[in-house]
This record gives C-alpha cells, structure tokens and sequence, in this order.
C-alpha cells in the first residue's frame, strides 16, 4: 500500500481525474473531499461489504413458500391499518 | 428459455423475466442472469433466479408493501446505467433475507435493486442514506433476538 502524508487543504490525485482533498482533521477523523467522474462510484467500504455480506446470506434461504410470507404481509397491514398511529 | 434450478427444477421462463446484471450484484460479481419468478395469488414476493448458477435464488420483495414511506435516490449514474430514460419507469425491489423463523425477515433497503423492466437490464445500487440499514426488520422487533419491544428502527447505527 502507498501511504503518503497530507497536510489539511491538501490533495492527491488518482490517474487524471480522481481527486482527494483533506476537508478536515479532528482527532482521529478525516474528513474527506472526492472529485471523480460520474462513473466511478465512491463509497464507504463498510457500506460496500455489509451490502455483499447481506446479499451472500440472502442467498442461503433454501426453500420458502411465497403465499405465506404474502399473507404474514397482509396480516401485518390489517394490524397497522387498526391501530392509530400517534 | 428453459434454465435449471436446485429449487424448482427445470422450469422454462418467458425472455420478458429474464434481466441482465451486468456487473453482477454485490459478492456475486460473475452471476450476470436472474430469472424473475413470480410468486403465487399475486404475492409482492418473488424469487431471483439465476441462470448461470441452479442453487442461487434470492427472495425479492417491492418495499413500499411494508414500508411506504421507502425512497431510493437514484444517480444520474445507475439511471444511465440502467438505460432508464425516465425513472419513473424503473422498477425498484429489495432483497429479503428469510430466516427459518419468518417473522424475523429483514430487508436489505441499503442495496436496493433497480431494474429496467423495458430493456431487461438491472443493478444493485448503494445507497448513500443513513435511514436505511441492510436489516431492515419488516416486523417490528422482528430482526432483534426476541425483543418484541423493541422498536422498528432501521438506523442501526443509531447517529444523530
């Protein structure tokens, strides 16, 4: 991994077009501004990894019966639809 | 077009249900085909069938049957992406995550899907929105280890 040091207002740039600003500095928080084309996506690595683990044990459910996960459904919003909300 | 499945054997599919990931969704980056499978008595749920891969099937659900209030910004980016020329003909779906103890299904509302239903060409998208979680519990309490008290919220990081 490169690692390079940054003072505040300082920027790197990734190939000719991705460019990251250090916004700000707060204990150990960074915050960080990114210029990139609209076609590179930015997020949150986190964000990123809980969307594939969520998807990967998704994939575990092994057979369910759609008509009664429908009708929990629908049980679900005769019970919403009696009860007022404040 | 006839495609195997662990779960349904060989079942033949219409060329209307059949949508093109072409970047695959999030951990399944090779998995390009899903067969759209639709549920019996009109059930909002469906399955998600892949082509490529007989035993991977998700269960998928339209949000706003349990959660009207469900919105998903698009980018100019995944719009284009889709070849969606007006949003409002897109179609947005959400993986369910069904434990054995249904009552207990989450849905992933951070990683929506967006699917083009004209040009059969769909994505997941990230979602960059702090209301929204991966878990999202349709029953309230439901996510949580048996706290039936506990209140529906989707925030799990709990900011602000």
């Amino acid at each position: 991994m490169l690692v390079l040091s940054r003072h505040k207002d300082e920027t790197i740039m990734i190939g000719d077009n991705i460019e990251i600003t250090v916004v700000d500095i707060k204990g150990d928080q960074v915050r960080l501004g990114i210029v990139a084309p609209r076609d590179v996506a930015v997020h949150r690595k986190e964000v990123y990894e809980s969307i594939q683990a969520e998807n990967i044990s998704a994939a575990r459910n092994k057979s369910v019966d759609l008509s009664k996960l429908g009708g929990m459904l629908q049980h679900k919003k005769k019970k919403d639809n009696s009860t007022p909300h404040p | 077009m006839k495609i195997k499945t662990t779960r349904f054997g060989e079942i033949d599919v219409e060329e209307s249900k059949l949508f093109t990931f072409p970047e695959g969704i999030l951990g399944f980056p090779d998995i390009h085909r899903y067969a759209i499978l639709d549920g019996p008595d009109n059930s909002p749920f469906k399955w998600m069938q892949s082509v490529e891969e007989p035993s991977l099937a998700f269960v998928i659900c339209d949000p706003n049957i349990f959660k009207p209030d469900y919105q998903v910004q698009v980018s100019p980016y995944d719009q284009g992406f889709v070849q969606l020329d007006k949003l409002s003909d897109g179609v947005v779906a959400v993986i369910m995550r069904i434990p054995e103890e249904h009552w207990k299904m989450t849905a992933n509302l951070l990683g929506p899907l967006l699917f083009n239903p004209d040009k059969r060409i769909a994505k997941q998208i990230v979602l960059v929105d702090e209301r929204y979680s991966t878990k999202y519990p349709v029953f309230p309490g439901g996510a949580s280890q048996g706290t039936a008290s506990a209140p529906a919220n989707d925030n799990k990081e709990g900011k602000k």
